[in-house]
């Protein structure tokens, strides 16, 4: 980890950072409509991760073989020659050649490969953030900060968010939890609202499918309401980790325990970020899970419930804000009661 | 809202009866002219008499669980009208020639619906009868005046002997029946039969009645006419009606959705068993014999008179547009915005026809809501509930958009805020406008500019100018000022043409009964298709907006800017229908800004073509006081066959293809979702463009769950209207469009899928996991 935070050149990790996308029209990340950030750089490496190009703190090329003319382009443009082209079909990359510079994609016209993560500055990602400013004070809508994990950069983040604050646009953080405590104290006062994955409570499966241990992600959960900010537990819901009956009321009981936490996300596990892994020729690891099915789902949000959590599958829903709403909303009195 | 007993039953007879049935074209081979007595009449007394024939001879009957009553014959916008002939041969020859027959009224207007219902049609009668003794007490009156104000009385009392005859209908039934409580209802139906639309209306029922007689009469003459601000005029009776106990809540429900359902009897779900009576003279408003028809086209109401082909390719040119607008009968409705006196008019019908049209799931009347600043946030709520379903309706109006854009082409601001739709979805001002249209097919002017005004797709055909050989035009600017004198000849030619069309179809199809039912024409004495109304708007339309601005932003980018790309090579490459030039379709399609994205470079160019657009209509503004031309951006239904006709475009479309809807992006390219696509479209000034210039989003439901999902669409809604937008209509994803996604990716590129914590692109996915997304949608719509 320390090695990623002290990673120096051209400024990244403080002047700037590698961002693969800046998404508009978000509604999955926090109240209203918002905008993601998803930052290059992940402490973790979860078997079902959805945005695998994320996980190395440096830019990867994307390939998708579907797009590929076979034109031949890439080929010259390369200066380490891992380009070749396959009769007049389909060109070929060795990814072991491969350096992941982008000038390949730079001259790919149909558009089949993608460098995935461009430096950006606090500057460059706020223009971006508050071309929907509009929209995010007409829905209570605003940015939320993803990636990889954008708590690894906290100095970054911090001046980001204040920036957004100063603007009375809301925050949000989605974080895997694994970071130092100090990150979140460091970003807190320009948050508005946590959304803190917890993947298993058991150590050893925690281990064996994140690839560490939760005793920090844990610890920090514990201390984070003391920051005094809107925190939302989210559980991806993944067949074999955390979907006995045991280890789901484990986390719920969890949650419960926590003051300030009312609502849990549950975020079933799919198969969708598969074409991604082909884009990176990552062998995909899940391929033989199950989804979970609706039976379960609905047990899963039973259980929530009876332990008097707000639960919403998919993350779109059960925000403070939209519950004041709800309760103002059932006040009103009609003329007409059709 | 849980439907009633009786809004079941009725929607249950409409899906599985009426829906099915093809039912009758009356009229068909009939003519009125049996005697010379007859014959001797003019034209316009004699359509009066083919209406009073309608009105004499369409079956009136009741059906078994309604309470509004009254049916008008069959047509539709795509299958035709049909009239008893009231036109001589000679005439009918004589009208030929100017592509004009008995069924070239034009429509699209509404009539003085709140007068209808408030002061009853003997009130308009009188009003005849003052204008009839005023001019025949001239020294020399007005023939034509005269003949007129005789066919606007038979008309008026057309509609008033057609009530009659179902009062007649009712109190026979009425007789027979044996159930208390429906013999009751037959009672009442009786009453408000006898007295409305002669009488001004009383009760809500009364009002209902009143409305719906007028626009059978109205619609059966041939006229496919909206039904403009439904809530405004209702909403008293229905007021007063409850708040005296006169009725229930529920009998205020079945009123509503007996009304509603009436506009929905004449739907055939098959559409290919619609029979076709389509004529040339259909939404035609007349030409001078001599021009050519290949560069004159109106909108492509040309393309409807089809009957769908077994034996041909879907793509044929019978099938390709088959059955568009089968179902339409430009009935349009709209709901809330703010009154004459400048205060919100939303009210409780407002909500209540909004529920029961999703409830019902009707298609009629096309739905619109009004919203401005101060609309309730209620209101607001309810619209995007229904919204997050997918149906598209109600489509959102913005009245800080469009008040403002009549007020600047001289409307007084009280006539302004009365503001309603026609059939399609331009606004004017309800019972005192004549409204029409002309396009200006913006992307062909830039096909001239390639081809030196030759057609691609039609061999060759000179259609526009000569403006030199784009391969020596040095710089941007130099191509951009040859596309704009091909865009203002054609601006000049639409203008003229309006100018010298005005009063054209009167030759053959006056319509008294909407003229004494419009302010102005009882006034002045003349009929509505000559220049008897108020106001007379025909808007002129940029059509084809976002290829020809993507295009101009390719020719900007790769020839004059990064010089990669040559002239000839690109006008080769749009020539052969990108034949031989696939890298560079490639190019032009990903590496060169799309409109709709929030990118200033090619936003930038659509705020240039839409200000020289608006300028050169400007100018025909103030050459003249006839015709008011407001601008607007548009292709109606018709984009499949707008695109028909022009070549490959220098933006990546390929030749032939249907062109973007309105004002939105070119489907595929808007990448950055729809608040970018929002911002895009806000970035020029819309005030000219107040008629008219829709944006049509797609949205996956799945974004829209929930209590937050209201929130969401309601702010999205919101954000839209803030930013200056001007119509709105959202469309929620479905199963089929995911399937024709898999089909067509190119078309779907901008559809997004999110589960999760994934967003990715639908037609970047593999086919096994696009099945599984459209498992889930068909499952739920939810995860």
């Amino acid at each position: 980890m320390s090695d990623i935070e002290n990673d120096q050149k051209g400024g990244i990790g403080q002047e700037r950072v590698y961002v693969s996308e800046i998404q508009r029209f978000c509604v999955h990340d926090g109240p209203g409509i918002r905008t993601v950030v998803f930052v290059l750089g992940c402490p973790l490496r979860c078997k079902w991760c959805q945005n695998p190009e994320n996980m190395k703190p440096v830019p990867q090329l994307l390939f998708s073989g579907g797009g590929c003319i076979g034109c031949g382009a890439c080929v010259p443009a390369c200066p380490r020659g891992a380009n070749t082209v396959d009769g007049d079909e389909h060109c070929l990359l060795d990814r072991k050649a491969c350096t992941a510079c982008g000038r390949c994609a730079e001259v790919c016209q149909p558009g089949a490969r993608k460098l995935s993560g461009t430096p950006y500055t606090v500057d460059e990602v706020y223009e971006e953030i508050i071309k929907d400013r509009v929209v995010y004070s007409n829905t209570g809508g605003g940015v939320t900060l993803s990636g990889g994990e954008f708590a690894m950069y906290p100095d970054f983040a911090r001046r980001l968010l204040e920036r957004c604050k100063r603007e009375n646009i809301h925050t949000a953080l989605e974080t895997c939890g694994y970071v130092k405590w100090e990150a979140f104290e460091r970003i807190a006062p320009y948050t508005d609202l946590f959304l803190y994955d917890i993947k298993a409570l058991d150590q050893k499966t925690h281990k064996e499918w994140t690839g560490v241990d939760n005793k920090q992600i844990l610890e920090n959960l514990s201390r984070l309401p003391s920051l005094g900010k809107e925190i939302i537990a989210r559980v991806p819901l993944v067949p074999g980790v955390n979907d006995d009956e045991g280890e789901f009321t484990g986390i719920v009981e969890l949650v419960r325990s926590l003051d300030s936490v009312r609502g849990l996300h549950i975020m079933p596990f799919h198969h969708i970020g598969r074409t991604k892994y082909e884009m990176l020729d990552k062998p995909y690891l899940v391929g033989g899970l199950k989804e979970p099915d609706e039976r379960l789902l609905e047990r899963c949000r039973d259980i929530a419930k009876t332990h008097g959590l707000l639960v919403d599958i998919g993350g779109s829903d059960c925000f403070t804000a939209v519950e004041k709403k709800r309760a103002k909303r059932d006040e009103r009195f009609f003329i007409y009661d059709f | 809202m849980k439907l009633t007993p009786r809004l079941e039953k009725i929607k249950k007879r409409l899906f599985t009866e009426d829906f099915k049935d093809r039912g009758t074209w009356y009229f068909d081979g009939v003519t009125i002219l049996t005697d010379d007595e007859i014959k001797k009449e003019p034209l316009v007394v004699r359509k009066a008499l083919a209406l009073e024939y309608i009105a004499s001879n369409l079956p009136a009957y009741i059906k078994r669980d309604e309470l509004i009553v009254g049916n008008p014959n069959l047509n539709s916008v795509a299958c035709g009208i049909v009239l008893p002939l009231y036109a001589t041969e000679k005439e009918l020859e004589k009208a030929r020639l100017h592509s004009l027959d008995q069924n070239s009224v034009w429509g699209h207007h509404p009539p003085k619906w709140n007068d209808i219902i408030k002061r009853g049609l003997s009130a308009f009668k009188e009003d005849v009868g003052r204008a009839f003794e005023r001019e025949y007490s001239k020294k020399k009156p007005s023939e034509e005046a005269l003949d007129e104000y005789r066919a606007m009385i038979f008309s008026l009392n057309a509609v008033i002997r057609f009530a009659n005859r179902h009062a007649a209908a009712a109190l026979g039934e009425c007789k027979n029946e044996r159930d208390p409580v429906r013999k009751k209802e037959l009672f009442e139906i009786f009453k408000a039969c006898s007295r409305v639309p002669e009488h001004p209306a009383a009760t809500y029922q009364e009002a209902l009645q009143s409305y719906w007689f007028a626009y059978c009469m109205i619609n059966s003459g041939g006229e496919f006419i909206p039904l403009a601000r439904g809530d405004q005029y209702l909403f008293p009776y229905f007021h007063r009606d409850l708040e005296k106990g006169r009725i229930t809540n529920e009998e205020a429900i079945d009123l509503t959705g007996s009304f509603l359902a009436k506009c929905n009897e004449r739907v055939l779900l098959n559409t290919k068993e619609w029979e076709n009576y389509y004529t040339d003279g259909i939404f035609s408003q007349g030409k001078v014999p001599d021009e050519s028809v290949a560069t004159n086209i109106t909108g492509g109401y040309e393309q409807r008179g089809f009957t769908w082909k077994e034996d041909e390719d879907i793509n044929s040119e019978s099938n390709f547009n088959y059955g568009q607008s089968a179902n339409d009968w430009l009935m349009n409705f709209v709901v809330g915005g703010l009154k004459r006196d400048g205060t919100d008019g939303t009210n409780e019908l407002s909500y209540l026809i909004i529920d029961l049209m999703h409830d019902m799931e009707l298609i009629m009347p096309t739905l619109a809501a009004r919203v401005h600043k101060k609309s309730p946030d209620e209101y607001l709520r309810k619209i995007a509930e229904v919204l997050r379903f997918g149906q598209g309706e109600p489509a959102i109006y913005n009245d800080d958009a469009i008040i403002p854009g009549f007020v600047d082409m001289g409307v007084p601001l009280e006539d302004a805020r009365e503001y309603s739709n026609d059939g399609c979805w331009e606004v004017l001002v309800p019972g005192k406008s004549y409204f029409s249209y002309a396009h200006v097919l913006n992307l062909r002017c830039l096909e001239w500019v390639f081809t030196r005004g030759k057609s691609i797709l039609r061999e060759g055909l000179q259609e526009g100018l000569d403006t030199g050989d784009p391969a020596q035009f040095e710089s941007f600017e130099e191509f951009y000022s040859a596309y704009k004198k091909q865009v203002d000849a054609r601006i000049d030619f639409q203008c003229h043409r309006r100018l010298e069309n005005l009063g054209m179809s009167n030759m053959i199809a006056p319509d008294p009964l909407m003229s004494a039912l419009m302010d102005d024409c009882v006034k002045k004495g003349k009929d509505i298709t000559q220049d008897g109304t108020r106001y007379i708007f025909q808007q002129i339309l940029v059509t084809g907006l976002s290829h020809t601005v993507d295009s101009l932003a390719v020719v900007k980018k790769l020839v004059y800017e990064e010089g990669t790309v040559g002239m000839e090579e690109l006008v080769d490459a749009v020539t052969r229908n990108w034949e031989g030039h696939t890298l560079l379709w490639e190019t032009v399609r990903n590496r060169v800004p799309k409109f709709g994205n929030d990118d200033e470079y090619v936003d930038d160019i659509a705020v240039w073509v839409l200000e020289d657009f608006e300028t050169r209509v400007g100018e025909w503004n103030k050459k003249q006081d006839k015709v008011l031309f407001p601008c607007g951006i548009g292709t109606f239904e018709n984009y499949a066959f707008l695109g028909r006709g022009i070549g490959a475009s220098a933006d990546g479309r390929t030749a032939g293809d249907a062109l973007a809807p309105n004002f939105s992006p070119s489907a595929g390219f808007d990448v950055k979702g729809p608040t970018a696509a929002i911002k895009s479209i806000t970035k020029p000034a819309l005030l000219k463009y107040f008629c008219g210039c829709p944006l049509d989003l797609s949205v996956n439901s799945n974004e829209f769950e929930g209590e937050a999902g209201i929130e969401r669409m309601a702010g999205l809604i919101r954000s839209y209207c803030d930013l200056g937008g001007q119509i709105l209509t959202i469309t929620s994803c479905n199963v089929e469009t995911l399937k024709d996604a898999v089909e067509n990716p190119q078309k779907h590129q901008s559809l997004r899928v999110r589960m999760g914590g994934l967003s990715a692109y639908f037609v970047n996915m593999a086919p096994v996991q696009q099945q599984n997304i459209i498992k889930r949608f068909q499952k739920s719509g939810a995860f």
